[in-house]
């Protein structure tokens, strides 16, 4: 991990999964369970950020990652202010560190950033004073660090422990800051077998210097296995020099009902959404018994309530 | 001007030796203790006992960005950054900022560099306009404007056919080609090179292959038009076999690294931190083994700073995003010193690697502290000095550098260029 996430009080941004040490993880998944289950409770929304003003800085469209993240913040009670910044002051010149200084002297509390390069959380993070947080909500093809907690928030609520779990994450891992975050994370809470699967364009040998391995076709990397994280294909990358179409794809490597039946019975089908139907994975899987996708998206918002307090806890 | 350097131990680059011997300059030429009999006071007496004195180093690939042309204050801080490096010789090639593909510029830079009086320039103007590749430059104009050669710069090498016919136009107007071969169709990617750290932080990265196949292309073109071609900025093993075949072939080829290539990997940068962000890219420790074998052996014949300044406006953006480049010409000269310790390469061969090597690259006269008659182009160091990069005190108008926070050994006391004293610590 880098220490630049790091504070005196402990986490006090949140920009990468790597080497996160187990009981930051372990913390912000039991924290994510209180919240999910005062939910459930009837009390939605808490105190605990009253008070604070969380900055959703997109700079790249994602109307629903800042939709989650939105309803976290305001079910902590925090104010929210939504900055779709490529079409606002990114198209009039101003720098990215000019833009964040401004909504820092409008006292922001947190930043919860997505940009397309990869570092551009790393960069704010480095600048903003302290007492000041950053979310990396994902940058680029390097983190998407939320979304690696819910996913094993989710793996938790299904398998319990995380032992001797075996796991496939299928698609295209290359440009995927979903599968680094995912890798990471498993790989902190003790899952040795991770398995990647792709076509060579998408999952290139060196993907293997994540500790992973990498497999070419769906049907080995899949059997036996516990837990299917199926990726999502961008739509720029389904015809090209990457791929033919989004048909040869899902020919290769989508997840159908067939290719299900050859992993654990009791495997769970997961995905970061939105999903593309028909090509990384069958309308039947993904509505199917073994898809877990919806309560993803419910997990995701104990979450990320989780992953605020936790950061916001440490400057108080 | 007359001037005497006392008690020094001066580097003989024809034996390699050092010995201490008082070092005269009379009229902007060495001469010999007996030539300077008849003087009866030195303008400037310099104390060098314990310092070391060789000939003035000679860079071979540097760039100006955007700093030479916006105003005075700027460009006589790069000036002043060459000439307190040592630096009495530097080639400037054209860059996105600054063409260099027209007469005018060429001359704009001459005649600063006569303003400042210090460091000469030798320009390579630009093979194409604006670095493109659908039109020549005026290369006939070019050269007699003053430019030594020609190149690209850090652009693409064009297609092989448009290549070709670019070294067939400078081979007719008798000018050499300086190019850094980065490959057209990977260039947008060339952030990394592929690899573990590459995959891990999530950066656009190339293959280890993409500098050997630019140095492939342009070796066949070199062959058949006959034009002269030095290669800039080598960073890859792949690269300098190919050079190190062409060599043994006969071909009269030529190449550099810059000591960002000579001493830094990929294994070395910090995650994202921009002041490692370098065209050509940081490449894995085994290239970088291999850029010090192909020293040794004498297949790389010079080491170069690399100089491309950037602006902090430039840099403060996410690594994708951030000016490629550092600053380099004040850390040369400690960086090659830094380079023969390590290597126990002898102190006369380093440096050879920043004089007599590109000297003979750029056809000059003698390089000497000896040798009565020479120009007078010396640097005076003293090789106990440690001292910390520290970016806020370098001279260039640029701060960035892989190097910051590293303690390195050497420092330049003084400069002379054509007999005139155009640096000391002390001013």
């Amino acid at each position: 991990m880098n220490d630049s996430q790091m504070g005196e009080r402990g986490l006090r941004h949140l920009l990468s999964l790597e080497n996160m040490p187990k009981e930051i993880v372990i913390d912000i998944l039991d924290r994510a369970e209180e919240f999910l289950s005062a939910a459930s409770g009837g009390a939605k929304k808490v105190p605990v950020l009253r008070g604070k003003t969380i900055f959703n800085l997109f700079f790249e469209n994602s109307t629903r990652t800042r939709t989650t993240f939105e309803i976290a913040a305001k079910r902590l009670s925090a104010d929210v202010v939504n900055l779709n910044v490529s079409t606002s002051s990114q198209s009039k010149g101003e720098s990215l560190l000019d833009m964040v200084n401004n909504l820092v002297a409008m006292q922001a509390d947190m930043f919860v950033v997505r940009h397309s390069q990869s570092g551009a959380a790393h960069l704010i993070a480095k600048h903003v004073p302290s007492g000041v947080h950053v979310i990396n909500a994902g940058d680029g093809r390097h983190s998407h660090p939320t979304q690696g907690l819910l996913d094993a928030f989710s793996i938790r609520q299904y398998k319990n422990s995380f032992d001797g779990l075996r796991v496939a994450i299928v698609g295209d891992v290359l440009h995927s800051r979903v599968a680094r975050s995912q890798i990471h994370v498993l790989k902190t809470l003790g899952v040795d077998d991770i398995r990647v699967c792709g076509p060579r364009t998408l999952v290139p040998g060196t993907v293997s210097d994540l500790g992973v391995t990498v497999f070419h076709e769906i049907e080995k990397a899949v059997l036996g296995v516990d837990v299917i994280m199926m990726l999502r294909l961008q739509h720029e990358r389904m015809a090209g020099t990457l791929l033919p179409s989004p048909q040869d794809f899902f020919r290769g490597y989508g997840l159908t009902e067939e290719r299900l039946l050859l992993a654990d019975n009791d495997v769970i089908v997961m995905h970061p959404g939105p999903i593309n139907r028909g090509v990384e994975i069958a309308s039947s899987v993904a509505d199917g018994p073994r898809s877990i996708i919806l309560p993803q998206v419910t997990y995701g918002i104990a979450v990320r309530m989780s992953v605020m307090a936790v950061l916001l806890g440490n400057s108080l | 001007m007359n001037l005497v350097i006392r008690g020094g131990r001066n580097l003989d680059v024809r034996t390699n030796e050092f010995e201490i011997r008082d070092v005269f300059v009379i009229d902007g030429r060495l001469a010999s203790a007996e030539g300077a009999l008849g003087v009866n006071s030195f303008d400037i007496e310099i104390d060098a006992r314990g310092k070391w004195i060789f000939p003035g180093l000679i860079d071979l690939c540097a760039r100006f960005g955007g700093v030479i042309d916006q105003n005075l204050e700027l460009a006589q801080r790069e000036f002043d950054a060459m000439s307190s490096g040592g630096i009495t010789d530097v080639v400037i090639s054209p860059d996105e900022k600054l063409f260099l593909d027209d007469s005018s510029e060429v001359e704009m830079l001459l005649h600063r560099s006569d303003r400042f009086a210090s460091t000469r320039v030798h320009i390579n103007g630009a093979m194409t306009k604006s670095l493109g590749v659908d039109l020549l430059s005026e290369m006939q104009e070019l050269k007699r404007s003053g430019c030594f050669g020609v190149s690209l710069g850090q652009a693409p090498v064009p297609d092989p056919k448009t290549l070709l016919s670019l070294m067939q136009y400078a081979k007719t107007m008798d000018l050499p080609i300086f190019i850094s071969p980065r490959d057209k169709s990977f260039y947008d990617d060339e952030v990394m090179f592929s690899g573990e750290r590459a995959i891990r932080l999530g950066l656009p990265s190339v293959p280890n292959f993409v500098e050997a196949i630019a140095v492939s292309t342009i070796l066949y073109c070199a062959e058949n038009s006959g034009v002269q071609v030095h290669f800039s900025e080598i960073s890859t093993a792949l690269a300098v076999d190919l050079i190190r075949q062409a060599k043994s072939k006969g071909m009269s080829v030529t190449c550099d690294t810059t000591i960002n290539h000579l001493h830094l990997s990929d294994a070395d940068m910090e995650d994202f931190e921009c002041r490692y962000k370098l065209r050509p890219p940081l490449a894995s420790p085994k290239d970088r083994l291999s850029i010090r074998e192909g020293l040794r052996d004498g297949t790389i014949d010079a080491i170069s700073s690399g100089h491309s300044p950037t602006s902090d406006d430039d840099k403060n953006l996410p690594f994708g995003e951030a000016a490629f480049g550092a600053s380099g010409f004040e850390l040369l000269l400690a960086l090659v010193i830094k380079w023969a310790t390590e290597d126990e390469v002898s102190i006369p061969v380093a440096l050879s690697k920043v004089t007599t090597g590109p000297a003979k690259i750029l056809s000059m006269p003698s390089v000497s502290t000896s040798e009565e008659g020479a120009p007078a182009n010396l640097c005076i160091f003293d090789p106990d000095h440690h001292w910390t990069v520290d970016c806020s005190n370098l001279k260039s108008s640029s701060k960035w550098t892989p190097f910051s926070g590293e303690t390195i050994r050497g420092r330049v006391h003084q400069v002379i260029s054509d007999g005139k004293l155009i640096y000391s610590e002390n001013d």
